[in-house]
């Protein structure tokens, strides 16, 4: 029973907060000086031809319909039109979320690969040589810009050694062969960046574990040292390591941006890079919401996690 | 001949001997300072930097701005010493004078970080209750946001602009500064000389002049430096996505933009502008752990 | 290795459970713990007496084998026979927890938050005895029933943060018993507790370790807890052992002056209805660890010192102290304690009883009736 009003409670909250992120995007846009209709005309258009436009575009209506239009459009699954293109959004978001959405994950998935074990490695070999290399590492890797980590592989992997394609998606339709190629060097670039980051997290939560006294009190019991961690480390490391991706998710999303960027990808990063370009700003809403979104969603997630996680959580709600 | 027994990283301490009793890690925080690594190495970075751009205000080897056509892309050379881009613009000049951008980006993000979440935090460490709740509330929702992802949505309503960003990035912090301050200024709030303090008669605000803030600044101090590091990438990443400053502008992230088209022919181009963008994100990074290590040892070294 | 003792009765010397020979700990060049050396026969109860900072727990955690970092112990520790410390980390595993098992002083930190109790206990069984999942759980069950918690099947389910503080450290002894040690070392196991719970715990405490014919190390800074519990005492200063004898002996006529300084004020806060009196103390703080002075390292708070003292005394049975046994200079063997031998490391240990005449040792000082050090200096 509990759990039921626990889990509903969170997804009002989440619902709320939804509507409140949807209300900030709009009131952040609707701020912008200069029309979007005289962006698309351009400098020399007639006054009489902006007015034009925009009763077409609906810009001339008080903000309030506006945003209930649109929002009212997003609850149906309608995303609007595009300022510039006139084609429905969803159709232009489709194909792009199909290459943004596998990169994300592949990068998740790369980024652990490299945290947890190299984590775990440099913390208990804290105060040996190898340790202090992969500390040095991750430092190395927090620092260098994620642009110029993909520009150093492209260059390294695909202008020098042609194993990978350096830009451009072929599409899905092309077969997952040559689609997952060009999607490797992407996400290999930003799953080094959040590896890094997210090394130092494992690390700093082993090293928590190998200090505490329950650690001690397996030793003590005759467990060697890696048994003991085996045994009693996981679920400490675990609540840490789950925040942090809450916390991440957002990190994630923009340096997909990026590196759609560097490496040509026309995914939901580049889809936004082109949309505020060109004003569009009905787009630029979409993605931001479905970004904040996401992260909104996986956040809860995280929440909910911890309930299942950490004991201590939720007894004291009971 | 007796044999020894070494005892083994990460078994934890005792009570009995605590490890600041003797030995390298004893004296004061300045004198662990000044032997941390991660200090030493970031501060001599950042200080490098801060040199460099002060210089820069007054002279660099040649007009970031002077367009030369007949000298384009040349590499290094007596004349010019990391070598001119597709302008004819001298290498070295423009990265000189990209420190200026740098430190000017992180000013404004932690002067309305600091600003704006330090006065926040103290409020609710002081006034707690339900306005401090509601505060920590708001701000947890706002760090919840991508802060990039803010600063371009802001420059698609407000134009390609690296203040304007910055200021993204700054109002994204501000919920990381309140925590911070707030959870500091609880516990200095507590304590015993502050009690005996206000049973004596202090008023609030001198309490908070005089117990508080010298407890608070150190952590804000850490917290600055990291938040430098974040807005230095941050601004990079937006001028090399063509969001920030216009060209002309000598900013890093730009150099490394232009630098895309050349990368086939000649590396370099991209290569002495990721070197210092690196090197200022490792300096202010390392600076700021490792003064959160002396602050607070044992912290996940 | 040591020990010739030439007395009658001394020939068949029975195996101690614990055997430490010139223990040693520093970190780098700082010494924090000294020359410590003493013997624990079969069922026999030690106490370890001593203040922060006088190496009472890095003794115990160095004869478990689990320094922390960055320090470096020397000198044997045998347990059934074997230098622990010439061992590999694989054997020393081994023996921990089926041999030595040790109980630290804080249950709530000492037990994983996130796993069950009686997983917990179960791990401690498994450790060393082939069990199946079901056989160790039901062995865990049985043991946290002999230490006496009232609910076995639901607080084996349980959390830490669910039981109180009397039931975590029952629990945390449940563990240190599951493997039947030959000796259980408790670092003031009862410390953290309330003062109710502790007199049930320390109890408890006692009736295991008579069950199973355990012996004890008992590390406490409180000689009431220890006076009824334990058969001899040690007691340690700034990482030296100052006294070590039987517990009545040791107590009721202390021969180093810090022990004698501890036994006063630990008498004058029962009698404490004594209103005009002046609370002993003993002068100073002690220093931090690694801050001793050369020599004794007590001399710097004591006023019976003198410039002998700069040299470290050696552990030596008390002057007029009972048969004394000749040649038995170094760690004070059972044999040598149930002999009535009483070591003290002084080069002025306070006179046995008030009205004893000098011997030429102690002339130097004249015999003060209850040492009362620290009003003067």
């Amino acid at each position: 029973m509990n759990w039921i009003l626990l889990v509903g409670r969170r997804l009002l909250i989440l619902a709320a907060s939804l509507f409140a992120a949807s209300l900030l995007v709009f009131a952040i846009l609707a701020v912008l000086p200069g029309s979007a209709a005289q962006v698309i005309l351009g400098t020399q258009a007639t006054p009489e031809s902006v007015a034009q436009l925009s009763q077409q575009l609906g810009l001339d209506k008080p903000l309030v319909t506006q945003y209930l239009d649109w929002a009212g459009g997003l609850l149906r699954g309608d995303l609007g039109t595009s300022y510039v293109s006139s084609q429905p959004i969803s159709a232009l978001l489709g194909p792009a979320i199909e290459i943004t959405g596998p990169l994300i994950v592949g990068a998740m998935i790369i980024g652990l690969l490299i945290a947890i074990p190299l984590g775990m490695a440099s913390a208990v070999r804290s105060s040996k040589p190898s340790g202090t290399a992969i500390t040095v590492a991750s430092q190395l890797g927090i620092a260098i810009p994620t642009f110029v980590g993909g520009l150093l592989l492209a260059k390294a992997f695909a202008l020098e050694l042609h194993w990978l394609p350096p830009t451009g998606f072929p599409g899905w339709s092309a077969g997952a062969g040559p689609a997952l190629k060009a999607l490797v060097l992407p996400a290999v670039t930003l799953g080094l960046a959040e590896g890094a980051i997210l090394l130092r997290f494992v690390r700093s939560s082993v090293l928590e574990v190998l200090r505490s006294d329950y650690y001690r009190t397996a030793r003590a019991k005759g467990l060697r040292p890696l048994q003991a961690l085996a045994r009693h480390g996981p679920r400490n490391i675990l609540i840490p390591l789950v925040t942090v991706f809450g916390l991440e998710a957002g990190g994630l999303i923009v340096g997909a941006i990026v590196v759609e960027n560097v490496f040509v990808l026309p995914g939901v990063g580049s889809q936004l890079v082109a949309e505020i370009s060109n004003r569009d700003l009905i787009g630029v809403q979409d993605i931001v919401l479905l970004a904040s979104a996401v992260v909104l969603i996986l956040n809860f997630l995280v929440d909910l996690s911890y309930r299942v996680l950490d004991p201590r959580v939720g007894g004291e709600r009971a | 001949m007796t044999a020894t027994l070494t005892g083994a990283p990460g078994a934890p301490g005792t009570g009995d001997v605590s490890p600041e009793a003797a030995g390298p890690q004893a004296g004061g925080r300045w004198s662990r300072a000044r032997r941390s690594p991660s200090t030493l190495a970031g501060g001599t970075l950042v200080a490098l930097f801060a040199v460099v751009a002060l210089v820069s205000l007054a002279w660099t080897p040649y007009d970031p701005l002077a367009i030369d056509p007949r000298i384009a892309l040349h590499g290094s050379s007596a004349a010019h010493l990391l070598g001119t881009d597709q302008y004819g613009r001298d290498v070295l000049s423009r990265l000189m004078a990209g420190t200026q951008v740098a430190f000017y980006v992180g000013v404004i993000a932690v002067a309305i970080a600091a600003g704006i979440g330090v006065p926040a935090g103290l409020l609710a460490a002081q006034r707690g209750g339900v306005l401090g709740e509601v505060v920590m509330r708001i701000g947890d929702v706002v760090y919840g946001f991508p802060a990039l992802l803010a600063a371009i949505t802001l420059t698609a309503a407000l134009g390609a602009s690296t203040t304007v960003a910055m200021i993204a990035i700054g109002v994204a912090y501000i919920p990381v500064f309140a925590r911070v301050s707030r959870a500091s200024a609880l516990t200095v709030l507590s304590s015993g000389y502050v009690l005996a303090a206000r049973s004596y008669g202090r008023r609030p605000l001198a309490i908070t002049r005089r117990h508080v803030l010298p407890n608070v600044a150190p952590i804000l101090i850490v917290q600055a430096s990291l938040l430098y590091a974040v807005a230095i990438l941050a601004e990079a990443g937006l001028e090399f996505l063509g969001l920030g400053s216009p060209p002309p502008a000598p900013t890093w992230g730009a150099m490394i933009h232009d630098a895309q088209d050349y990368l086939a022919r000649d590396p370099m181009f991209t290569v002495w502008p990721a070197l210092v963008i690196t090197l200022a994100v490792l300096g202010f990074s390392l600076l700021g752990d490792g003064l959160r290590e002396v602050l607070d040892p044992g912290l996940g070294r | 290795m040591s020990g010739q003792q030439a007395g009658p009765a001394q020939s068949a010397q029975p195996a101690s459970a614990l055997s430490v020979r010139a223990l040693s700990i520093s970190r780098g060049a700082t010494a924090l713990v000294s020359d410590v050396s003493f013997d624990l026969a079969a069922g026999e109860r030690l106490a370890i007496i001593g203040e922060s900072g006088s190496g009472k727990t890095l003794t115990a955690l160095a004869a478990m084998g689990l320094l922390p970092a960055g320090l470096t112990a020397s000198g044997k520790v045998e347990v059934h026979g074997a230098d622990l410390f010439a061992l590999s980390e694989r054997a020393r595993s081994r023996l921990r927890g089926s041999a030595l098992a040790m109980v630290f002083q804080e249950p709530m930190t000492a037990l994983n938050p996130t796993m069950r109790v009686g997983r917990q206990v179960a791990e401690a069984i498994r450790a060393h005895r082939p069990a199946s999942r079901a056989q160790a759980r039901a062995a865990a069950l049985e043991l946290l029933r002999r230490v006496e918690l009232t609910d076995p099947e639901r607080q084996a389910r349980s959390f830490p943060h669910q039981l109180s503080g009397g039931q975590r450290q029952r629990v945390v002894l449940a563990m240190a018993i599951a493997c039947d040690p030959a000796v259980i070392l408790a670092d003031e196991p009862t410390t953290a507790l309330d003062v109710t719970v502790q007199e049930q715990v320390l109890g408890l405490l006692s009736r295991l370790v008579d069950e199973r014919g355990s012996a004890l190390v008992l590390i406490s800074h409180d000689l009431a807890v220890v006076s009824g519990l334990c058969d001899a005492i040690m007691v340690l200063y700034g990482g030296r052992v100052a006294e070590l004898g039987p517990v009545r002996d040791v107590l009721t006529a202390p021969r180093h002056p810090y022990t004698a300084a501890l036994v006063a004020t630990s008498a004058a806060v029962t009698l404490a209805s004594d209103r005009g009196a002046a609370l002993p103390v003993i002068s100073g703080q002690v220093p931090a660890a690694g801050a001793f002075p050369a020599g004794c390292p007590f001399r710097n708070r004591c006023d019976r010192a003198t410039a002998e003292c700069e040299q470290v005394p050696s552990l030596a049975p008390a002057p007029s102290a009972g048969p004394v046994s000749p040649g038995s200079a170094s760690a004070g063997s059972p044999a040598d304690r149930r002999a009535g031998a009483h070591l003290v490391a002084c080069f002025h240990p306070v006179a046995s009883s008030p009205s004893a005449a000098a011997t030429p040792a102690t002339a130097a000082q004249a015999p003060a009736p209850a040492v009362g050090p620290g009003e003067s200096s």
